[in-house]
């Protein structure tokens, strides 16, 4: 036999090994798009989202405006976008802050002497018997309202749970055989922990935060809601939900869209994280 | 021996609320400013005598340790302390308006798990549990505030089945008590499925077919126990659920009760109630956490006489 070709070679190989699930696709798209409004909505947004008219007041959803006009005239659709830099920063960044200080706590409580460990695990174990909400809100009781607050406070309320999941796998993982055998060769600590067990702690723990980021974005909309976060006229979901609350009656669509865009972005995050997460431990389909 | 684990569950329950109240305690010091311009509010006039009376009567001038012990000691007796802004005892605030949200938190558990036991049972065929799986995704995702609002348009203001806010009766328990069941409905869903095909792979399951048990009693006397334990395990996740719950349904509805007085306290920064309501919450993790252990052996025969 002669010497295959490359194309032949090409052509052998398992053309699709990884069937992505419409799914995850569809969501992955949705987040793609969302992340193109946040980044810059003024491509997306025909309007400027703070811009009044009086003169088209309340006008239900037309080629023209396709979410409708909410009372002062603004376009929702507009507004809808320039919303997803709020909800999406807001998210992303709480997990953000939320996982890394985890990650420290974590592996500070997983490594460090016996009575550190307990002390920061008894803390962790009184702050999960509080719901989020609840946590959420008592920082925002102490530092007061806005849009930075409320940031703080989805991260605080999302730490003890992402600190004990730290904290459970690097407890796992440091009897493992290779970390044993790291330490055997005499490797430093500081070493072991961010060679061999940092990396093993990560995985899980980003399943997890993507999951998670559709719960910051709901926590950050809510606080918004209650009218603790931002305030008017910035489009952030939660305010204008808030804000439609009169209208009902007369005019369903200034409260149906900006709450449908937060159950879509939560669907997608969550789609996407379980995808990922069959990707990791092969428990997906 | 028995009462030895009863002991030990206590006492673990008692450091948890007092890690709680110390919590509270520590965080309220921690707070920028002086308590009694968040009393006063930032435009107060008072005078400055007016202001260290204030100071005395709530023992501000006292040392910071003498402050914590007569906290504790109060808080032990059931005194949580005195409203900043209302000028009442915060256990009179708090409960004057228990009655509205227990019924809401009652009425909300007996929906979530009508729909889940439903749905989970329906969900039994390949087509159903598609459609089940995406009604729990759509459940879980969507934010109370939203569906509250939807439930609002859709049978307030165009079917006009209900009230649109306000009233206590029972027709205006309704689209509250929906708002609040459906996420967790969504959840205990997807436990009871999942436990239910835990169970359909048991050994027992296998047993009983092979006795001649009929679909109907097989999932009354063995698949329906089995998978409630996960169901079981969550309570107490449920109820903080349903707690922070309250504060968006209760605001949203317009309805009295303990989210209310929740909120108003966060936005007042009226911190004695604050401190009293995280106190209680507190409280109602451990005594439910202490139920759940109870019920356990009770559900479970394998667990019974185990210390687990």
């Amino acid at each position: 036999m002669t010497v295959a070709s490359p194309d032949l070679l090409v052509a052998d190989r398992p053309r699709r090994r990884f069937k992505v699930p419409v799914g995850a696709l569809v969501a992955g798209t949705v987040v793609l798009v969302l992340v193109v409004a946040a980044l810059f909505p003024g491509l997306v947004a025909p309007f400027d989202p703070t811009a009044t008219d009086t003169s088209s007041s309340l006008l239900p959803p037309s080629a023209q405006h396709l979410f409708g006009t909410d009372l002062l005239g603004r376009d929702v659709f507009s507004r809808v976008v320039h919303g997803a830099r709020y909800s999406l920063g807001l998210g992303l960044s709480a997990t953000l802050l939320a996982v890394t200080t985890a990650i420290v706590l974590g592996l500070l409580s997983g490594l460090a002497p016996r009575w550190v460990d307990e002390v920061v695990m008894r803390l962790l174990e009184i702050l999960l018997a509080f719901p989020e909400i609840l946590l959420a809100l008592i920082v925002i009781a102490l530092l007061g309202s806005g849009t930075a607050n409320v940031l703080i406070a989805i991260t605080v309320a999302a730490i003890p749970i992402y600190a004990r999941m730290v904290r459970v796998t690097t407890l796992q993982v440091r009897t493992s055989g290779y970390v044993e055998a790291a330490t055997a060769l005499g490797q430093r600590r500081s070493v072991v922990v961010l060679r061999h067990i940092l990396p093993n702690v990560l995985g899980p723990l980003m399943v997890l935060a993507t999951i998670g980021i559709g719960n910051a974005i709901i926590a950050g909309s809510a606080l918004s809601f209650l009218g603790l976060g931002p305030v008017p006229p910035t489009p952030e979901w939660g305010l204008m939900l808030a804000d439609s609350r009169d209208l009902l009656g007369r005019a369903w669509w200034v409260g149906v869209f900006p709450g449908l865009m937060i159950t879509v972005t939560v669907i997608s995050t969550v789609v996407l994280g379980r995808f990922i997460q069959g990707r990791i431990d092969g428990s997906g389909r | 021996m028995l009462l030895r684990r009863l002991l030990i569950r206590l006492m673990g329950a008692l450091v948890v609320v007092w890690g709680a109240a110390t919590l509270a305690f520590a965080v309220l010091k921690l707070v920028p400013g002086d308590p009694v311009d968040v009393m006063l509010g930032v435009n107060s006039t008072a005078s400055e005598d007016v202001r260290q009376q204030i100071r005395n009567d709530l023992g501000l001038d006292q040392p910071v340790i003498s402050q914590y012990l007569g906290y504790l000691g109060r808080l032990v007796t059931g005194d949580l302390g005195t409203s900043y802004r209302l000028q009442k005892p915060v256990a009179t605030v708090i409960t004057e308006q228990l009655g509205p949200t227990i019924t809401l938190a009652l009425a909300s558990i007996v929906i979530a798990l009508v729909l889940a036991i439903v749905v989970s049972v329906a969900a039994r065929g390949p087509i159903t549990r598609r459609i089940a799986e995406l009604l729990e995704l759509l459940a879980l995702s969507s934010p109370g505030f939203w569906t509250g609002l939807l439930l609002l348009t859709i049978f307030s203001f165009n079917l006009h089945w209900f009230p649109v806010t306000g009233g206590q009766g029972a027709r205006a328990l309704v689209l509250p008590a929906v708002t609040m069941a459906l996420p967790i409905a969504g959840i205990l869903s997807q436990l009871l499925r999942s436990g239910f095909d835990a169970a359909e792979r048991e050994p027992f399951t296998t047993s009983a077919r092979a006795r001649g048990l009929g679909p109907v009693r097989m999932f009354t006397r063995h698949h329906a126990r089995h998978g409630s334990l996960p169901v079981v395990t969550l309570t107490a996740y449920i109820m903080g659920s349903l707690l922070g719950g309250t504060v968006i349904v209760e605001q949203l509805f317009g309805r009295r009760g303990i989210g209310r007085i929740t909120l108003d306290a966060i936005t007042n920064r009226d911190l004695p109630v604050v401190m009293a309501l995280v106190v209680m919450a507190a409280v109602v993790f451990v005594v439910v956490n202490l139920i759940v252990d109870a019920l356990y052996p009770l559900l479970d025969a394998r667990l019974r006489g185990r210390s687990v």
